[in-house]
């Protein structure tokens, strides 16, 4: 842990809502407490590392040319951990979201055991405090085991403080536990589900029910799977008033029934009741990926068709997503050889995704407008950060909550720990800093992720990140001298 | 004279339930004393018909009906031809035709009360129907409410916890609105129908949050949490209900000194209540058994037409 005091001179400030031009960012303590507006304008992109000297006992890094984001928040990963070491642990999984410039990662709940029980919750907490590069935020299950049959014990997890509840890996299995479910969750201040949306009777196959798989002969899941579960999830929230985050969508119908339920909860009084976010394995690949990479291009939901894909684009320029996610899925070489049928859904996504984002999704052109930096930016930072801390856009309209103080005393409520999504004065100190114009070629056998399983091996992606700061601490850096 | 039913707490007058209370305040202090033995209900017969499982209900009216001199039977599903399949109605009509003045009913069915009192010649005492009503349960709790000054407008009572499933909180909901106390319903949203979460019944409210309602009430009836809906589909499992939802150490001390706290039973200990409950002075729920005694011994004269209280006052 380094409290040193730390001078990033001169990047280009992206605050979390706006790109601010070049500032001096002073950070110490594991806070920041000074933004100035640089007195020297932003150079061209150091061609070598940014200069280090020491000065009045801090670390100053010249930053010219160089982007300083919030730390990124992942609302979506698998962190494998406990019981499936072998994929991935919360030290290699924290390492390698630190080095994509992730502060905050929430793990989801389907580990063995899986996250139903507190216990299992402050295991991970506490395991992260030990061994973790980045805040690490257990989702919990919906139902025990996620089985879809029982709920899990939501207060008690709640007060371990897990904030989203999900069975992802799977939808939760019965409309009315997913029902119960919701409106016991409506009780818990700040609980928010998220949906893994799929119908279990339609998602028996292994990719997107299409052409391709009709020419490559393998099962195929339907978008009308996921397209069912999404409309079943979003009345289920707007009949509980109980928020939920429809999570990876993929396929285009989906896309208009999240507009469409987020226009019935406005109506009804209750913006920010439904969110919606995307992975970038959905807004780059088509169902075409599995053709050249097999079981790496295996995902659940699955790459859909060019179509859906360039719904999702749109929905992305067009504000209906409220986050960009990895949904981090790291599984080893030999899990992913095995064909088609037999092969785990999933790739790892912590140390590429904001490099393919900004070198391949940033500057799209769709039917809603071109994709703009600073909207891919805010979906990787402040919006996740309103939506774990039901603050600005997802604020509830609750005159006051269900549960009291003294009622919730009893099951121990926490403050949540999460990266602040902004960068202002006070703020804790969790912080990426981008070389935005480099490029750089994808290479598995390089990541910190156990998970070499990806897609896109030779892909260049843009924009590589220096350093990232959490609380202050340095997490990653590619920095000689810091 | 008609056969009289009580099929749920509207079925009676203001004036009728000012006469029952009274009547079980008169025969309270016999029963506690096992000093009661009439003939107020000789040559009359009553029969116990329970579709569902009782220990209250059932050896209460039956013990009310043997301390006034009614012949009393009792008929449960198991043993019956209702094992074989026989109908609701069927059974009522066969029953019927032997003869009995009085048939005391429970069903799983929040209809099927009625519909055996639609053919059943004598009297019928709604004995709890499905998640309808139970009347009688009502009743004793209004009396020990009376005794304890508790039953007028103004006073404010809370029943708390499975209100969706609870034919308790139905006919309590119904007389105790009906005489002017304020009620409020304390359940977490799966637990209230829906429409009532919306809009509760006229003179209650909803609350989600046991401890801020405790330390505003005169009286709280918590109610019996199935263990099979604590850890099932419904409600995360059974401690966590206790933690939210039970009335335990540190909720008795929100609770004001002169409150009275309530339970129809059964009881499941540690979970809707821990065992200081049971210690504690405020705590009526024995109370409540005895005064079962007392309100169905009113309640059985009621049903026959005989005055309520011996004519001369007397043993």
């Amino acid at each position: 842990m380094s409290e040193q005091a730390l001078i990033i001179e001169g990047a280009d400030l992206f605050d979390g809502e706006r790109m601010l031009g070049p500032h001096t960012v002073v950070v110490r303590g594991g806070v920041v407490v000074e933004i100035a507006p640089a007195t020297s304008g932003g150079g061209p992109a150091p061609s070598t590392a940014p200069a280090v000297r020491e000065q009045d006992g801090a670390v100053v890094i010249d930053a010219r040319g160089l982007l300083l984001t919030p730390g990124l928040i992942d609302l979506h990963a698998h962190l494998r951990d406990p019981g499936q070491t072998w994929k991935e642990d919360i030290a290699s999984g924290t390492a390698a979201a630190a080095a994509g410039g992730y502060t905050t990662v929430v793990c989801m709940p389907n580990t063995v055991p899986p996250v139903d029980t507190p216990a299992i919750a402050e295991y991970i907490v506490s395991r992260a405090a030990e061994a973790g590069r980045c805040r690490v935020l257990p989702a919990g299950c919906i139902s025990r085991g996620r089985s879809g049959e029982e709920l899990a014990e939501l207060g008690g997890l709640y007060a371990a403080g897990v904030r989203l509840f999900s069975d992802d890996g799977s939808d939760t299995l019965r409309a009315d536990v997913l029902l119960h479910a919701f409106e016991y969750l409506s009780m818990l201040s700040g609980a928010r589900a998220l949906i893994h949306a799929e119908t279990r009777e339609l998602a028996g196959g292994v990719m997107h029910e299409g052409s391709v798989s009709a020419a490559l002969g393998q099962p195929g899941i339907p978008s009308l799977s996921e397209d069912i579960a999404v409309a079943r999830a979003v009345l289920t929230a707007l009949s509980a008033s109980q928020p939920v985050q429809v999570t990876h969508v993929s396929s285009a119908r989906s896309v208009q029934l999240v507009s469409f339920a987020k226009q019935l909860a406005s109506q009804g009084g209750q913006p920010g009741l439904i969110t919606a976010d995307v992975t970038f394995n959905h807004l780059l690949l088509t169902d075409e990926a599995v053709r050249e990479h097999g079981t790496l291009a295996k995902v659940s939901p699955p790459l859909r068709s060019e179509a859906d894909r360039a719904a999702l684009l749109a929905a992305l320029a067009g504000g209906v997503f409220d986050a960009i996610v990895t949904d981090h899925a790291p599984h080893t070489a030999d899990e992913k050889a095995v064909g088609m049928e037999a092969a785990p859904f999933g790739c790892a996504g912590f140390e590429i995704a904001l490099g393919l984002l900004l070198g391949h999704v940033v500057g799209t052109p769709t039917v809603t407008g071109i994709i703009r930096p600073e909207h891919v930016l805010r979906l990787l930072t402040s919006a996740p950060a309103d939506i774990l801390t039901c603050r600005g856009a997802f604020a509830r309209a609750d005159a006051r909550p269900l549960l009291g103080q003294s009622t919730l005393g009893a099951l121990d409520a926490r403050e949540l720990a999460c990266s602040p999504g902004r960068i202002a004065a006070g703020l804790a100190a969790d912080l990426a800093l981008i070389d935005p114009e480099a490029e750089w070629v994808i290479d598995p056998a390089q990541f910190k992720s156990k998970g070499r399983n990806t897609p896109f091996a030779g892909w260049t992606a843009k924009g590589r990140v220096l350093l990232t700061l959490c609380g202050g601490r340095i997490t990653h850096s590619l920095i000689p001298g810091v | 004279m008609p056969a009289r039913r009580l099929l749920r707490i509207g079925d009676l007058s203001p004036a009728d339930v000012d006469a029952l209370l009274d009547a079980a305040l008169w025969y309270f202090p016999h029963i506690a004393a096992g000093e009661l033995k009439l003939t107020t209900l000789r040559g009359f017969s009553t029969l116990l018909m329970f579709f569902e499982p009782s220990t209250r209900t059932r050896v209460s009216f039956e013990l009310a009906g043997k301390l006034l001199g009614s012949d009393t039977i009792s008929v449960t599903s198991s043993g019956s031809s209702v094992e074989k399949g026989e109908s609701v109605v069927d059974t009522a009509q066969t029953l019927s035709a032997m003869g009995f003045h009085i048939a005391v009913v429970r069903h799983r069915s929040a209809d099927s009360v009625e519909l055996f009192a639609e053919h059943f010649a004598g009297a019928v005492i709604n004995g709890g129907a499905g998640r309808g009503e139970h009347p009688t349960q009502a009743l004793l709790d209004a009396a020990v409410l009376t005794r304890a000054g508790m039953l007028e407008a103004g006073r404010h009572l809370a029943i708390a916890g499975d209100i969706l499933h609870s034919r308790v909180a139905r006919s309590n909901i119904a007389l105790l609105t009906s005489r002017g106390v304020k009620v409020t319903l304390v359940a977490p949203p799966p637990l209230m129908p829906p429409a009532w979460r919306a809009e509760p019944p006229t003179g209650t409210v909803w609350e989600t949050d046991l401890d801020r309602v405790l330390p505003e009430i005169d009286a709280v009836m918590m109610l019996r949490m199935q263990r099979e809906r604590m850890g099932g589909g419904m409600l995360p499992p059974a401690d966590e209900y206790s933690a939210l939802y039970g009335l335990d150490a540190r909720r008795l001390r929100l609770l004001r000194p002169d409150a009275v706290i309530m339970h129809p039973g059964p009881v499941n200990r540690g979970v809707e209540v821990v065992e200081a409950v049971f210690a504690d002075s405020r705590c009526r729920i024995n109370e409540q058994v005895t005064m079962g005694v007392a309100l169905r011994c009113a309640l059985l004269c009621w049903a026959c037409g005989r005055p309520l209280i011996p004519e001369e006052g007397g043993l």
